[in-house]
């Protein structure tokens, strides 16, 4: 195939060369690469081609999916909600440039162990983020204590990886985002399980639509986190 | 990034890691007098001057200016550039918007601009002196930029929150990046 069409197809390389760079993790859907651009220290994200899928088929969800997750991530900034500074997208190589965050996840952070007091702190800013963005429509669609970043020199919450977030004023909808949380504290942090305590109550106290949020989390967990779906 | 006491005109050169080879030559003015007659000579039909000039009240960061360079480089590269000429694609990506015309009169320089950045791609010794010679006003070391922004009106251009706002920076570069999405 030549450049020209490679290019039409969303799959040129990107410009700040991935052989420069330092490959953090791969997941089901993109590659995420530590560099430099522009004397800065950067994440590349690049989503990769999968060749089962038809060719144009491919292309379309590629893209749709990147500019999902690029305007996911400028609503949150918009609603005040700490994220990666945006530096460059290119559509054609379907990549995303972002701030490196010099910091340490939550997950870690519990892995390190916390004492209560820190931990109840830091579930009390998880919450008041989280009501934030829900009451500005921002699903988020991963939250795992790996996707969020406390800084290492501000102590600032940063949420990372909107790539499965979507607009919705849904109260089914921030349930689930928060029935995925509260799986996430469960299975992975068994002895932490009072931090989320703390996210759900600020989440209470900070958000307007917490009633019929909750109420839905209730009904999420009696039946888990895909809906029944019947006719 | 380079900074060079060359005469009175302190330039500095910016170089692009994804574009090796490639450098822009940034100066910045203040007090200019002429800036309606530097539009004209950009915009006249027979000789058009080849080079950027900013409102520098609108460029917060010469960061700012780096990225969108970059962006221009990397669009020309590909065959995507918009505008007519790099120069003038590097003042539409400082925008943050595809609208080429609005972006020219908003960001580039006008007859009440009173301080200027200018930006040129590789120029030769004579360009650099025709540079220096055009504009009337100033020149003072990019350090003094960020104290040149109209924060008011770069928050009204880019539809900026109050959160958003706060860190005004962060959030133009993220808007710059995202104008195709």
């Amino acid at each position: 195939m030549s450049k020209d069409d490679l290019a039409k197809e969303g799959f040129l390389d990107p410009i700040i060369s991935t052989a420069s760079c330092q490959l953090l993790s791969q997941g089901a859907e993109a590659r995420v690469w530590s560099g430099e651009f522009l004397g800065r220290p950067v994440i590349l994200k690049q989503r990769f081609k999968k060749k089962y899928r038809h060719p144009v088929l491919d292309k379309h969800l590629n893209h749709s999916r990147l500019k999902q997750e690029v305007r996911s991530l400028l609503k949150a900034r918009k609603l005040g909600i700490p994220t990666p500074v945006l530096y460059d997208v290119e559509l054609e190589a379907s990549t995303i440039y972002m701030e490196r965050i010099a910091g340490c996840s939550v997950k870690e952070l519990l892995k390190k162990g916390m004492s209560p007091a820190d931990r109840h702190s830091l579930g009390r800013k998880i919450g008041q983020l989280l009501a934030t963005m829900h009451d500005g429509s921002l699903v988020h669609g991963d939250l795992t204590t790996s996707n969020m970043l406390v800084r290492s020199d501000s102590q600032d919450l940063v949420m990372i990886d909107f790539g499965l977030s979507s607009i919705s004023g849904l109260a089914e909808d921030k349930a689930v985002d928060l029935y995925v949380l509260e799986r996430a504290f469960n299975s992975a942090h068994a002895t932490s399980v009072d931090m989320y305590d703390a996210v759900l109550e600020a989440y209470k106290q900070h958000s307007r639509q917490w009633c019929p949020t909750l109420n839905k989390l209730a009904d999420v967990r009696m039946r888990g986190r895909k809906r029944v779906m019947v006719g | 990034m380079v900074m060079a006491m060359t005469s009175d005109h302190p330039v500095t050169k910016l170089s692009f890691e994804g574009h090796p080879g490639r450098s822009l030559w940034v100066w910045l003015y203040t007090d200019v007098t002429n800036g309606g007659e530097i539009q004209q000579q950009i915009t006249s039909a027979s000789a058009p001057l080849d080079l950027a000039a900013l409102n520098a009240a609108l460029v917060p960061d010469v960061w700012i200016l780096h990225l969108a360079a970059h962006k221009a480089l990397t669009a020309a590269s590909r065959g995507l550039q918009r505008a007519h000429t790099l120069h003038a694609q590097v003042v539409c990506n400082i925008s943050g918007s595809r609208h080429i015309g609005e972006a020219l009169k908003r960001y580039g320089v006008g007859k009440q601009c009173s301080s200027l950045l200018v930006a040129k791609f590789e120029p030769t010794p004579q360009q650099e002196k025709q540079v220096q010679e055009l504009v009337k006003g100033k020149a003072v070391p990019l350090t003094e930029l960020p104290g040149l922004c109209n924060r008011t009106l770069l928050q009204k251009y880019h539809k900026l929150s109050a959160p958003e706002a706060a860190q005004l920076v962060d959030s133009v570069t993220s808007h710059i990046a995202a104008t195709d999405c």
